[in-house]
């Protein structure tokens, strides 16, 4: 036997803001800035083409101005092959931040990103207030509570309850599920859309295991067969 | 017997001591004094009264009133009657 | 319109500040008057929950005021009244997430839309308690019977005049006729004495109050049902302006009081 719920679901236009926030727009940019203790640090992303580096240095520069003003600047190849030309042109593109102190070029890895198709497994209990935020799948032996947001770039798989907050396909993949041996999230997100269990629904939710996904841009809930 | 005397035995009601703990925490609280110096300072205001008069020392009270966000210490030492 | 920030805090903490929140909002949006509640208790909220409001927030406050999303994208709209709104705590940040700057801008941009604004400040008095009344033109706190909140209460007292805030009101929460009428629990009067404020309502102990937070609605929408509900709703008219006697639930009349000593009631 099987059954489904369906939840609640609407597409804010809110999230999509953030997806373009939070997911996409950063992923286009191929340089990251950050401030640290001992300037602001400027990041390449190594699997960038040197032209997009460039343009996107050029905007960073376009828009700050004279704000860096007196701090120095970081540049960090983070494993970028860069020739010699190449990092002329950084150089002039970058001494175009106004007033700026030093620019030291260094070669950090950053931590190995962390690809959508990877699996992180969490073996413990996810508690009010913890925020478990991966580009990856996850999966979670123990309990996700209310007030705990889990947030994958692709699917999420609780072996336990799911009481709290989960977001599926963080970057916008509807493609993404969410399964859970007893699910009754605060709210269920899967790409852009947002859901929540009916108003009425009351605390005699089934227990057993369910997997939500999108159909026809709703997510449907519903009981998986054994 | 026994319960009936218990009663009367137990006559002062808890939120008599509630209140009177609760006026002696805010003096210290309000004025920011310890216990300690509380006592110190009752002892030297006493020292010198009792130069110039009799003062019943069983039966001194002090407070802090608060009017309009203005505090005052207000100390009552009462005086023994002569005789 | 510019409406009025009121700041609802204790000190203590579990007296029912968010409780209260709760329903005087919700008995405020009853009277029509347009209502934003904000929680301030970063890092633990739960007037979402009060509310029965928590499983709709995509935003939060932090959200708002690091610009992730605009204000109006974060307030929820109450379920039952269109004229309540939400703007609900981070869960997953800290206190130092939002400074009282950033909670000023946000109290004086809702007050343009809002007849009142109402912040549930967190227990304590450290940076959560300074924003919660940073934007603030108006303070509540409130208290039960008891040594500990009512020494809290008067600490906050100290600490609101400091920053400005003067003349707040108090409510009384959690009252037992019952046993005040024994003598094992202080009566308003004691309480009003010692705390020299102004009284702004008495809410009795109502095992109802349990019951609304377990369905997420609050009391006040039951008002005719509870005397927690009523004692809110005419807190929330003495808020408002009208001029309101404390009524027998509140505080015992006279002749009630003489009916119990001689034993007729």
């Amino acid at each position: 036997m099987m059954s489904s719920r369906i939840f609640t679901s609407f597409t804010e236009d809110i999230l999509k803001s953030k997806q373009s926030k939070r997911g996409v727009m950063i992923m286009r940019d191929a340089i990251s800035l950050r401030v640290s203790s001992k300037g602001v640090i400027i990041t390449l992303d190594p699997e960038r083409d040197f032209s997009d580096i460039k343009s996107s240095l050029n905007r960073y520069v376009g828009e700050a101005g004279d704000f860096f003003a007196g701090v120095n600047l970081f540049v960090n190849l983070n494993g970028y092959n860069c020739l010699l030309e190449d990092m002329q042109e950084l150089i002039s593109g970058l001494s175009r931040f106004e007033k700026i102190e030093n620019i030291y070029f260094i070669n950090e890895k950053e931590n190995t990103k962390y690809r959508t198709t990877d699996t992180i497994l969490l073996n413990r209990t996810i508690r009010s207030g913890q925020r478990i935020k991966f580009p990856t799948n996850i999966v979670i032996i123990g309990d996700i509570n209310p007030g705990a947001e889990v947030i994958a770039g692709g699917d999420i798989i609780v072996l336990g309850k799911l009481r709290g907050v989960v977001h599926a396909g963080a970057q916008g993949s509807i493609k993404a599920r969410v399964v859970a041996l007893v699910l009754q999230p605060t709210q269920l997100r899967i790409g852009n859309i947002i859901s929540r269990p009916p108003d009425d629904s009351g605390l005699s939710e089934p227990l057993r295991p369910e997997r939500a996904y999108v159909k026809d841009g709703a997510i449907i809930v519903e009981e998986m067969k054994l | 017997m026994s319960k009936l005397g218990f009663k009367t035995e137990a006559a002062e009601p808890s939120k008599n001591i509630a209140k009177e703990r609760l006026q002696f925490i805010l003096i210290q609280d309000r004025i920011k004094l310890s216990p300690g110096e509380m006592d110190l300072l009752k002892k030297e205001l006493l020292d010198v009264l009792a130069k110039y008069i009799n003062v019943d020392e069983k039966n001194i009270r002090m407070d802090i009133d608060r009017h309009d966000g203005m505090m005052a210490l207000v100390a009552n030492f009462p005086i023994k009657r002569s005789g | 319109m510019a409406g009025k920030v009121i700041v609802i805090t204790s000190g203590k903490g579990g007296v029912g500040k968010t409780t209260t929140t709760a329903n005087i909002g919700t008995a405020l949006a009853l009277m029509d008057k347009r209502v934003c509640l904000i929680d301030a208790d970063i890092g633990l909220r739960n007037l979402d929950v009060v509310m029965g409001l928590e499983n709709r927030i995509v935003y939060d406050i932090v959200d708002v005021v690091e610009g992730n999303c605009r204000l109006e994208q974060a307030l929820i709209r109450d379920k039952r009244n269109s004229s309540l709104f939400l703007l609900p705590a981070a869960q997953t940040r800290d206190k130092t997430a939002v400074t009282p700057y950033q909670m000023q801008e946000l109290t004086e941009s809702l007050k343009e839309e809002m007849d009142y604004v109402l912040v549930d400040s967190p227990a304590g008095i450290e940076q959560g308690f300074k924003n919660a009344i940073s934007g603030a033109e108006r303070a509540i706190i409130v208290t039960t019977p008891e040594v500990s909140a009512i020494r809290d209460a008067d600490r906050i007292i100290g600490l609101l005049e400091t920053e400005g805030l003067k003349n707040p009101e108090v409510i009384i929460n959690r009252i037992r006729q019952n046993m005040v009428d024994k003598g094992d629990m202080m009566g308003i009067d004691d309480m009003i004495e010692i705390l020299a404020i102004n009284l702004l309502g008495v809410v009795p102990e109502d095992e109802n109050i349990v019951i609304s937070t377990n369905r997420g609605e609050p009391i006040v929408l039951k008002a005719d049902k509870s005397r927690a509900g009523l004692a809110f709703q005419n807190i929330a008219r003495r808020i408002d302006g009208e001029e309101l006697p404390l009524m027998s639930l509140e505080r015992d009349t006279l002749i009630n009081k003489l009916k119990r000593i001689v034993g007729l009631s």
